[in-house]
């Protein structure tokens, strides 16, 4: 197990190194250029004073190697729009984005595995019409219009619940508000992303139903519950948990419409403005984040495979 | 992008309909305002990054040397009086006195110079520069009054001390390097110290600032308590949001979004003229556009009235040259003005040698008249693009699209990579069309068409100079005569500015809100 670890850390770094060289490249050499660069109203000789100021005076490997030696030291450097330390912005930002990403998460797991498991244990029935109904609405829906449908009706409308930020400004902080401000997007998010988990849940489980281990149990007349419980469910698990490898990242890395939308300060933004402002340490900053988040789920996920079915060995 | 035109069309069409009417206009915010902007603010004026969002912000913060008047005049602000010496090359500013920074201390001369020493240092960058060319040296004559030193005489400097021009404090930058000016979060992020009428309170970023009025405002006490700036980025979600009640006043950019605010309870919406214009700068390098015939005709080709219903709801005017009716005085309404007329078009084509080929494309010595129209995919100018390619098409003229994204838009935009180039102007209300027009400016300036002609060189020059207001207004009437004659660039419209605030508002003047901004603690919430 240990050099299992040893091993999977060590591609880690060379999947770190690979991903941040051609996203370096990538953004270095889109059209265009730093936002504070490309004004209407510059001059070239503050263009000039600009570029040198962010070191783009300098050839394009110098400023790679550049900011690899820092980044090694976890130093993402300055923004090239306001200036700020990119470490510094993303501390802010990241954890706003796990809050909403992470209740989204729970709120797809919590509603989307039993959902998908009362569909698969009653096809065909008027329970699972409904829920596969509701799928595929979920999926269906655009987040811009679900988002701007759901201000008009609990906001505008009803006015119970609050459209935007993370709390309402000068308030002191408090559980009920910061939910308050929670619902909303991590409804909008979830609807997104709870359909998958039903789908697979319901699809994996129907066919581990099928199996001759799960006729084998009944027949010794275990109570159908036990049966779901102890021997379907659990290696129905498996595909389910790949796409909750996949889910994670995709949360992590910033619901950009919904953050844009509900005005959430999390990386989704930052990671939209920073591109459309060619704030090149600031890409890489979050590019680096996201692929950290990737490259740690994937072994979570595959870690949790072994431990849901042990033939599954490491090595 | 055709992708996103129609998803903000459903978007829009969701609030237009109202979907949900609510049962009262929404409810009333407390003892402060809330207004939206789109993305975290910079709190120093003169930082490279002081956009768009940060205006709002700074403006309340500070103050310039001069504003925008609600008479619709330039008036001092934190100048009392000045003069210019007979040469035009000296300006002296009369500094208010008694003024206080927020934190207490006293605002000198020393302030202003430290301000413009910055503006000045080449090796900043500081933004907006541009606009500073002609001054050479700001001097500290007493505590209460400061000299400029021009390069060459330029009359609208009273205009350009005015606008994003805000004097910060030299002791918020006190054992700090130039070179580290716009890493000094503390103040440029922070907490600004500035003189005007609200102070810093509370900044979350990515979400909301609040400043809360500051008593001892030489200005007079703002009745306001708070203002907060909520960090909004979708134009849509502004708009639910002010018909929640949670947003005092907003912009509406897309005049599409009127219809969603108009007609409710407690809900004002308004509008004025800017000096604005929106227009095509066609290359005056490319042969096709040099003939002043060809440009004149592309002016008849189209059907502006028509083109302000369609994508501007009626909110706007269709220009006749680049100095509009906001200049009061310095408009002239007696030039020659272009109405749709096809035909006349086809004549003045025609005239200048074009012939309609096989394709009904015009061809001239074996060549096609095509063009490429370049322009920011933003707004409504994708549509707007296509209806002048329909315009053009319909007198024989080919354009090929084509849509950037604004920052590359700008790059071709600053290597003057392109054929014809469709774009906006938001000018300093001053009269003042030297940096747009003139030959200088045409490689490295504001130039954008490249336009290069010396009798309206002589014009722009001489307004410069002009030291009164009778001989600037003679000069400037008749740059626009020429200019609507010549045609160096082709003008589509005056665009209005439309907001909507809530009824319990009062006490905004009639100016256009960036302007109305520094008049903030006239503003009253009832």
């Amino acid at each position: 197990m240990g050099r299992y670890l040893l091993e999977r850390a060590f591609q880690a770094l060379v999947v770190l190194i690979v991903v941040s060289t051609l996203t370096f490249a990538m953004v270095s050499l889109a059209p265009g250029g730093p936002a504070i660069m490309m004004t209407m109203e510059s001059t070239p000789e503050q263009r000039e004073a600009l570029a040198h100021q962010l070191g783009l005076d300098q050839p394009l490997p110098v400023r790679y190697f550049k900011w690899i030696g820092s980044a090694l030291r976890a130093d993402f450097g300055r923004s090239f729009g306001d200036r700020r330390k990119v470490n510094e912005v993303i501390l802010e930002r990241l954890p706003n984005t796990l809050l909403l990403g992470g209740t989204a998460l729970v709120l797809s797991i919590l509603i989307g595995i039993p959902a998908g498991i009362i569909s698969a244990t009653r096809r065909y029935s008027l329970s699972d019409y409904v829920v596969t109904f509701f799928s595929f609405i979920g999926v269906s829906i655009p987040a811009f219009w679900f988002a701007i449908l759901l201000i008009l009706m609990f906001t505008v409308h009803l006015d119970w619940l609050p459209a935007s930020g993370m709390a309402a400004p000068g308030m002191p902080f408090s559980l009920a508000n910061r939910l308050s401000h929670l619902i909303l997007p991590a409804t909008v998010l979830a609807t997104a992303t709870l359909p998958n988990l039903v789908r697979f849940m319901r699809s994996a489980l129907i066919e581990e139903i099928g199996q001759d281990y799960v006729r084998t149990a009944r027949a010794k007349g275990l109570p159908n519950r036990q049966v779901l419980s102890r021997h379907a469910l659990r290696n129905a698990m498996i595909p389910v948990v790949t796409v909750l490898g996949v889910l994670i990242p995709r949360l992590a890395g910033g619901a950009v419409i919904t953050e844009t939308i509900f005005g959430w300060p999390g990386m989704g933004q930052l990671a939209v403005s920073s591109t459309i402002g060619r704030d090149y340490p600031m890409v890489m900053g979050i590019t680096v984040v996201v692929a950290v988040v990737v490259i740690v789920s994937n072994l979570l996920v595959d870690l949790a495979y072994g431990w849901l079915d042990p033939r599954i060995t490491y090595g | 992008m055709r992708v996103r035109a129609f998803a903000m069309a459903l978007v829009g069409l969701l609030l237009i309909t109202g979907f949900l009417r609510p049962a009262a206009g929404g409810p009333a915010p407390g003892g402060g305002i809330v207004f939206p902007i789109v993305g975290d603010p910079t709190f120093n004026p003169w930082h490279p990054r002081h956009f768009v969002e940060s205006i709002f912000v700074t403006r309340v913060l500070f103050n310039g040397l001069t504003k925008w008047g609600k008479e619709s005049r330039w008036v001092g602000d934190l100048a009392e009086s000045w003069d210019v010496a007979a040469d035009g090359l000296t300006w002296t500013f009369k500094l208010r006195r008694g003024v206080k920074w927020h934190d207490g201390r006293d605002f000198t001369a020393d302030d202003v110079k430290f301000t413009y020493d910055i503006v000045l240092n080449p090796r900043l960058g500081a933004t907006g520069r541009a606009a500073f060319t002609s001054i050479q040296e700001v001097r500290v004559v007493d505590p209460n009054t400061v000299q400029f030193l021009l390069s060459v005489p330029q009359a609208s400097i009273v205009a350009v001390v005015g606008v994003n021009a805000g004097i910060i404090p030299r002791h918020a930058f006190a054992g700090v390097a130039p070179e580290n000016y716009w890493t000094h979060d503390a103040f440029n992020k922070r907490m600004p110290i500035g003189t005007g009428a609200y102070k810093m309170k509370e900044y979350v970023s990515g979400s909301y600032v609040t400043l809360e009025k500051n008593p001892n405002y030489f200005g007079g006490a703002p009745s306001i308590d708070t203002i907060t700036y909520k960090v909004l980025p979708d134009v849509n979600a502004q708009v639910a949001q002010f018909l929640a009640g949670d947003l005092t006043l907003l912009f509406i950019d897309n005049p599409v979004l009127v219809k969603a605010v108009q007609g409710r309870p407690n809900v004002e919406v308004n509008t004025l003229p800017q000096n604005n214009f929106y227009y095509i700068a066609p290359s005056h390098r490319n042969p096709l556009f040099q003939d002043r015939r060809v440009r004149q005709a592309m002016m008849y080709a189209w059907d502006r009235p028509a083109m302000i219903r369609g994508f501007l709801e009626g909110f706007a005017t269709p220009a006749s040259g680049p100095i509009t009716p906001v200049l009061k005085n310095y408009f002239n309404p007696n030039v020659k003005t272009y109405e749709f007329d096809r035909a006349r078009a086809r004549q003045l084509l025609a005239e200048a040698g074009w012939t309609p080929g096989s394709d009904g494309i015009l061809v001239k010595g074996g060549q096609r008249f095509r063009f490429s129209l370049m322009y920011p995919t933003i707004q409504y100018f994708e549509p707007l693009a296509a209806l002048v390619q329909q315009y053009y098409r319909a007198v024989g003229i080919d354009v090929v699209l084509d849509g950037r994204d604004f920052n590359t838009l700008i790059q071709n935009l600053l290597a003057r990579r392109y054929d014809a180039m469709m774009v906006w102007w938001i000018m300093p209300e001053d009269p003042d069309f030297f940096n747009y027009a003139h030959s200088s400016a045409a490689d490295r300036g504001f130039n954008v068409p490249m336009y290069a002609n010396k009798e309206a060189d002589a014009l722009l020059e001489a307004g410069r100079k002009a030291s009164t207001v009778a001989e600037r207004e003679r000069i400037y009437k008749k740059f626009q005569e020429l200019a609507a004659e010549d045609l160096p660039y082709l003008y589509l419209w005056w665009p209005n500015e439309i907001r909507a605030w809530n009824k319990r508002l009062k006490g905004v003047p009639p100016i256009h809100l960036r302007a109305a901004f520094q008049w903030v603690n006239e503003w009253k919430l009832e």
